[in-house]
């Protein structure tokens, strides 16, 4: 699982999110605003919801077979067992990319293998919550914006 | 003034309504469906209809619904209908149209700008009668010389002129301002906001509590300084982490950047979707346009990437109509 986080909003971290997915053929999970949900015009499940289903494998079967996403909701807090249940046997099959936003999940903290920081170099603020992160987690790939560049150099380090 | 609301009731109670009433407007009726609407302006003509048009279902059923409305004065076109704004744009007797979502504050601080214009149009003299050519006065008659002091049947004294606008003088002169901004997304401008309108109020000299409710200290690096738990002042402004306490001066302005959601304190929260623009905050926060928000001391500008992006392209564009 590929956490992604911004250090500040308006700096891409959707948008790399988003490239993220379909590099990996992934599937999303919306921890943020739901626009990685609506970005890659998947139709998404509530992930409160779909922690619900007993038929974990099948549930997982048909996320992957539809390309499908999903959105963490603050229920998700209350049924964290469940959930993260669902999202680590997702895991196992195929990546899935947590758009985190500014504040990800804590739940998810533990379950992420990479973490991604997108900052703006320019930006002071985003220079400040980009070195608070980084301390949070250590051997994060960090990124300044969402060009084409930036995305082809972060494929490459996520691969290796 | 008396006023008409017609659109989203949730939303009319919830938003507009508060605003209307804190700034002294009468809000004689919500109206949340056509048909109310319809009833409520013919039981009340001379209130001013403020008409969202989502309340219809397609541009042209709202446009020929409002345009049967003698008292409209300002439409909201919903997300969508940017290609219909001329057809709004000509409605008989509209003066203002603003685009969805839409600040409420500010659609009041329209509405009282533009009081003069719409208190004789309340009187049935037509549309947009104060912009209008209007017909010369009669001649006054001319002096006879044999009679001093009588002059034949004077004209009835005019009227008394309706309670004249306020445009132009603070909306909340005297009054401690509370105000909040939220951006439903990152990178919106909303912290930038918050600086902005800290930096106006601390310009008329009193003090001015900016808060950061998402005590992520953004507001504090804004300003150059380390985030603390401790308030800090800088210039003008004393900045602190989280919401107001008890111990705010009653006195003071309170400016709050929400971040992503409104807060829990009681504050007219103003949405913001775009990067604003100073006069627009101006507006907000009822201050005239003449005046000018400090000195470089009461706190920090937007940042040059702020001000490209501000301009004419804002959350809400108002429609200017002329006839």
């Amino acid at each position: 699982m590929i956490l992604v986080v911004g250090a500040k909003g308006g700096v891409g971290t959707t948008t790399v999110a988003a490239a993220l997915v379909r590099a990996l053929r992934g599937v999303g999970l919306d921890a943020a605003d739901g626009q990685l949900a609506a970005r890659l015009e998947r139709p998404a499940l509530l992930l409160s919801e779909a922690a619900m289903e007993r038929r974990t494998q099948d549930l997982v079967d048909r996320i992957t077979r539809r390309h499908l996403s999903l959105v963490w909701s603050p229920e998700c807090a209350f049924l964290s067992d469940l959930a993260l249940r669902l999202l680590r046997a997702l895991d196992e099959r195929v990546d899935v990319v947590v758009d985190g936003g500014i504040e990800p999940p804590p739940e998810l903290n533990g379950l992420c293998r990479q973490v991604v920081i997108v900052s703006d170099s320019e930006n002071p603020v985003a220079r400040y919550h980009e070195q608070r992160l980084a301390q949070k987690y250590p051997g994060a790939h960090i990124i300044h914006g969402a060009g084409k560049e930036q995305l082809e150099s972060l494929l490459t380090a996520i691969a290796r | 003034m008396k006023v008409i609301l017609a659109g989203d009731e949730g939303e009319l109670h919830h938003s507009a309504y508060p605003a209307f009433a804190a700034a002294g407007l009468d809000v004689e009726a919500v109206a949340g469906t056509p048909e109310a609407l319809t009833a409520f302006a013919a039981a009340f003509p001379d209130a001013v209809v403020v008409a969202d048009a989502a309340l219809f279902g397609t541009p042209a059923e709202a446009r020929s619904a409002l345009a049967a409305l003698p008292n409209l004065k300002v439409v909201i076109l919903p997300q969508g209908w940017e290609a219909h704004r001329d057809g709004f744009a000509t409605l008989p007797g509209l003066l203002a149209g603003f685009f969805a979502p839409v600040s409420w504050p500010e659609v009041v601080a329209e509405v009282r700008a533009r009081a003069v214009a719409l208190m004789p149009a309340a009187q049935g003299t037509g549309t947009g009668a104060a912009a209008g050519p209007a017909a010369p006065p009669p001649p006054p008659p001319p002096p006879n010389p044999t009679a001093p002091g009588a002059g034949g049947p004077r004209p009835a004294p005019a009227p008394a002129a309706p309670t004249p606008a306020r445009a132009g003088e603070p909306a909340r002169s005297g009054r401690p301002v509370r105000v909040g901004f939220w951006g439903s997304r990152g990178g919106v401008g909303t912290s930038t906001a918050a600086l902005t309108a800290a930096r106006m109020l601390a310009g008329r000299g009193r003090p001015v509590l900016l808060c950061d409710a998402t005590r992520r200290g953004d507001l504090h690096l804004m300003l150059g300084v380390e985030p603390t738990e401790t308030p800090v002042r800088v210039g003008g402004v004393v900045v602190r982490m989280g919401l107001p306490e008890d111990d705010t001066p009653n006195s003071a302005d309170i400016v709050i950047d929400g971040g992503r959601a409104r807060r829990n304190f009681n504050a007219e929260w103003v949405e913001v979707s775009r990067p604003l623009s100073e006069e627009r905050i101006r507006r907000i926060l009822g201050l005239p346009p003449e005046e000018r928000g400090g000195d470089g001391d009461s706190g920090p500008r937007p940042t040059p990437t702020a001000r490209r992006r501000t301009g004419p392209r804002l959350g809400f564009v108002r429609v200017e109509w002329t006839e």
